[in-house]
C-alpha cells in the first residue's frame, strides 16, 4: 500500500511536470490559451505541494 | 517463475495503469484546450451577468461610471458614458450578435452599443433605444429592416422618398446612410485666400467643396514636445465614399521629446488639379503634441467635423465660431479657461476642468462666442469659424436632444418600439466583425448613453442584467479548403 502512494504520487509529480512544460509552451505561442480555462499558478503549487510530499515518502523510505 | 519477478511484473503493470490515466486525462485536456481556441465549428457563444468573472467577456470599465454590482439580483448600473468590455477570443470571427439585456431609468433619450473599429477608438454604434423616434406618433413604413416616418403622409413607399427627395433640411437620418448631395447649387467660390489662425491641437477633420480646376491648401504645424512619442503628422483627403484621395505626412524626425520646448514641426502643402466637383473631407492625423498655427485655403467651405480642440494662444481676441449641431458640449483641462461661453443667447458656464458642459443650439446656424481658447468644443454636426465656411454636405442626424420642428422626414435602420422605461428589455444587435478591431485578442465594446454623467446629481442610468454573445466565424474545414484551395 505504501508502495502503491509513492508510485502514484511520482507519477503525478512527471504528469504535472510535462504538464506545467506543454502549458507553458502553449501560453508562450498563444497567450491565454490555457489560463482562460486553467490558472498555471495553481499547477504550479500543485507541482510543489506534490514534490515536496514525494520527498517526504522518499525521505521515510531510506 | 520467482516470486520477485512476479512482483515486478504486478508494479509495472500497476505503473502502466497509473500513467495510462494520467497521461490520457493530460491528453484530453489539452485536446480540450486546443479545441475551445480553435473552435473547429466555427460557432461560440459566451455569456456573462455582472456577478460572474469571465477570462472571455470582461467587467465593464471605467469603475468610476459604474454602480457597484448588485450582488443579489446580479445586475450593474451604468451611470457614466461612455463604458466599454473586453471580449478576449484566441481567433478572429466574421460576426457577432450581441444580446442585452438592460432597463433604463428613462432620463436618457439615445442608447448605443458599439464595438471598437480601428486603432485610433473609433466605435461603429448601432442603436439599442432612441426615445426620440420611439414617441413619435408620424405615419411609419417599414421595408426591409428601414423605417421611414413622415410627419404628414407624403410618400406610399421607401422607394418613392429616396427617388424624389424633398429639401435637405427636411430630413432627419439615424444610423441611415442617405447619400448626400455632390454639389451645392449657385455656388460662390473664394476671390480671397480663407485664413485660419486660430491654433488647433491635435487631429481634426473638415469638410471642404471644390469645383474649380484647382484647390489649394496649406497647413503650419508647430509641436509642444510635452509627450514621449514621436508626433508624425498624416494628412489625408478623402471623397464622401471614404477613400483616400491623396495623402501627405511629417515624420518627427525632430526629437526633443519631452522638453516641453514648442518647435517648428513644418507645414504641408496640398495642391490638387484633377478633382472632379463636390464635397471632400480632409483629415489631419497626429498627436495631441502638435499645433497646426495656421491653416490657409483656396477654398471657401472649411467645416470641421464633429469636434475643434482650440489651442493656447496668446492674445487672443473674442473667438466667435459657427455650428449646426443641435447642442454644443464644451470641455477643457485647463483651469485659465474656465469661462462663461454663449451659444446664441445661452450661457453655457464651463465652471470645472476635465468635465464636459452642454448647451442647446437649436438655430440653423449657430453662434458660438468665447474669450478664452484652449478649449474642447463638440457636438453632432459641423463647427466654423465664419459663417459663409459652414456647409455640413450630411443630412441631419438624430442626436440626444434634436429639435424635430423643421424635420418632416426620418429615415433609419433602427424599428421603433413601444416605450418601456423601467421594465428589463432585451435587444439584439447584430456586428458586422471583419470591420471591428481586433487587438491582442480582444474586440473593445462600449455602451454609450449620451448626457449620461456619472455624479452630476440626477439619479439616471442604464441597468445591464445579462450579456450574451453569439460569435460566427469560419469553420476549421473551411479555413483548411481555403488554404489548400479544394
Amino acid at each position: 500500500m505504501k508502495g502503491n502512494i509513492y508510485i502514484i504520487t511520482r507519477e503525478l509529480f512527471y504528469i504535472l511536470t510535462i504538464a506545467l512544460l506543454i502549458f507553458s509552451i502553449m501560453e508562450l505561442l498563444a497567450p491565454n490559451i490555457v489560463q482562460a480555462y486553467i490558472s498555471l499558478n495553481l499547477v504550479l503549487l500543485l507541482w510543489l505541494v506534490n514534490g515536496m510530499v514525494l520527498l517526504m515518502i522518499n525521505k521515510n523510505k531510506i | 517463475m520467482r516470486i520477485s519477478n512476479i512482483l515486478y511484473n504486478k508494479q509495472m503493470s500497476f505503473i502502466f495503469k497509473i500513467r495510462f490515466i494520467l497521461y490520457s486525462f493530460l491528453l484530453i485536456i489539452i485536446f480540450f484546450l486546443l479545441y475551445k481556441a480553435v473552435v473547429p465549428s466555427g460557432k461560440i457563444i459566451y455569456a456573462i451577468t455582472p456577478c460572474d468573472n469571465s477570462f472571455f467577456i470582461q467587467k465593464l470599465k471605467p469603475k468610476d461610471r459604474l454602480d457597484k454590482v448588485d450582488r443579489k439580483s446580479c445586475t450593474q448600473k451604468i451611470i457614466g458614458d461612455p463604458v466599454y468590455f473586453d471580449l478576449n477570443t484566441q481567433r478572429t470571427f466574421n460576426e457577432a450578435d450581441v444580446t442585452v439585456t438592460y432597463r433604463s431609468s428613462g432620463e436618457n433619450n439615445v442608447i448605443e452599443m458599439g464595438a471598437q473599429a480601428d486603432a485610433r477608438k473609433n466605435y461603429r454604434l448601432h442603436p439599442l433605444e432612441n426615445k426620440i423616434i420611439d414617441s413619435l406618433n408620424w405615419n411609419k413604413i417599414s421595408e426591409n429592416g428601414v423605417t421611414f416616418l413622415q410627419k404628414k403622409k407624403i410618400y406610399d413607399n421607401i422607394d418613392a422618398f429616396l427617388n424624389s427627395l424633398p429639401s435637405k433640411s427636411e430630413i432627419a437620418t439615424y444610423h441611415y446612410d442617405l447619400p448626400p448631395p455632390t454639389t451645392i447649387s449657385n455656388y460662390q467660390p473664394n476671390n480671397q485666400p480663407a485664413i485660419i489662425k486660430q491654433p488647433l491641437c491635435g487631429s481634426y477633420q473638415f469638410y471642404t467643396y471644390i469645383d474649380g480646376p484647382t484647390a489649394e491648401f496649406e497647413f503650419l504645424f508647430s509641436d509642444l514636445n510635452e509627450n514621449k512619442d514621436a508626433d508624425n503628422v498624416v494628412l489625408t483627403l478623402y471623397d464622401m465614399r471614404n477613400n483616400p484621395v491623396t495623402a501627405r505626412n511629417i515624420l518627427d524626425e525632430r526629437g526633443r521629446e519631452e522638453t516641453r520646448q514648442a518647435q517648428d514641426a513644418g507645414g504641408l502643402h496640398v495642391e490638387l488639379t484633377t478633382l472632379a466637383p463636390g464635397f471632400y473631407k480632409m483629415e489631419v492625423a497626429t498627436t495631441d503634441d502638435i499645433i497646426t498655427t495656421q491653416i490657409l485655403s483656396s477654398q471657401k467651405i472649411i467645416s470641421f467635423i464633429n469636434r475643434l480642440c482650440l489651442a493656447k494662444a496668446t492674445n487672443a481676441d473674442l473667438i466667435t465660431l459657427y455650428a449646426d449641431a443641435n447642442e454644443i458640449t464644451a470641455s477643457t483641462l485647463n483651469p485659465a479657461s474656465l469661462q462663461k461661453i454663449l451659444v446664441n443667447h445661452d450661457v453655457l458656464n464651463l465652471s470645472e476642468t476635465y468635465r464636459q458642459f452642454s448647451a442647446p443650439a437649436n438655430e440653423v446656424l449657430n453662434k458660438i462666442q468665447f474669450a478664452k481658447n484652449d478649449i474642447i468644443l463638440s457636438g453632432a454636426g459641423v463647427f466654423s469659424f465664419s459663417p459663409e465656411s459652414l456647409h455640413n454636405p450630411n443630412y441631419r442626424k438624430i442626436s440626444k436632444n434634436q429639435n424635430l420642428d423643421s424635420v418632416n422626414y426620418i429615415i433609419t435602420h433602427y424599428q421603433p418600439q413601444p416605450s418601456a422605461t423601467g421594465e428589463w428589455q432585451t435587444k439584439i444587435l447584430h456586428f458586422n466583425l471583419k470591420n471591428i478591431f481586433w487587438y491582442e485578442h480582444n474586440y473593445n465594446f462600449i455602451f454609450s448613453i449620451p448626457g449620461l454623467i456619472a455624479g452630476d446629481g440626477t439619479d439616471d442610468y442604464i441597468e445591464i442584467k445579462d450579456i450574451k454573445i453569439e460569435l460566427q466565424g469560419r469553420s476549421l474545414w473551411e479555413k483548411i479548403a481555403q488554404i489548400f484551395n479544394i
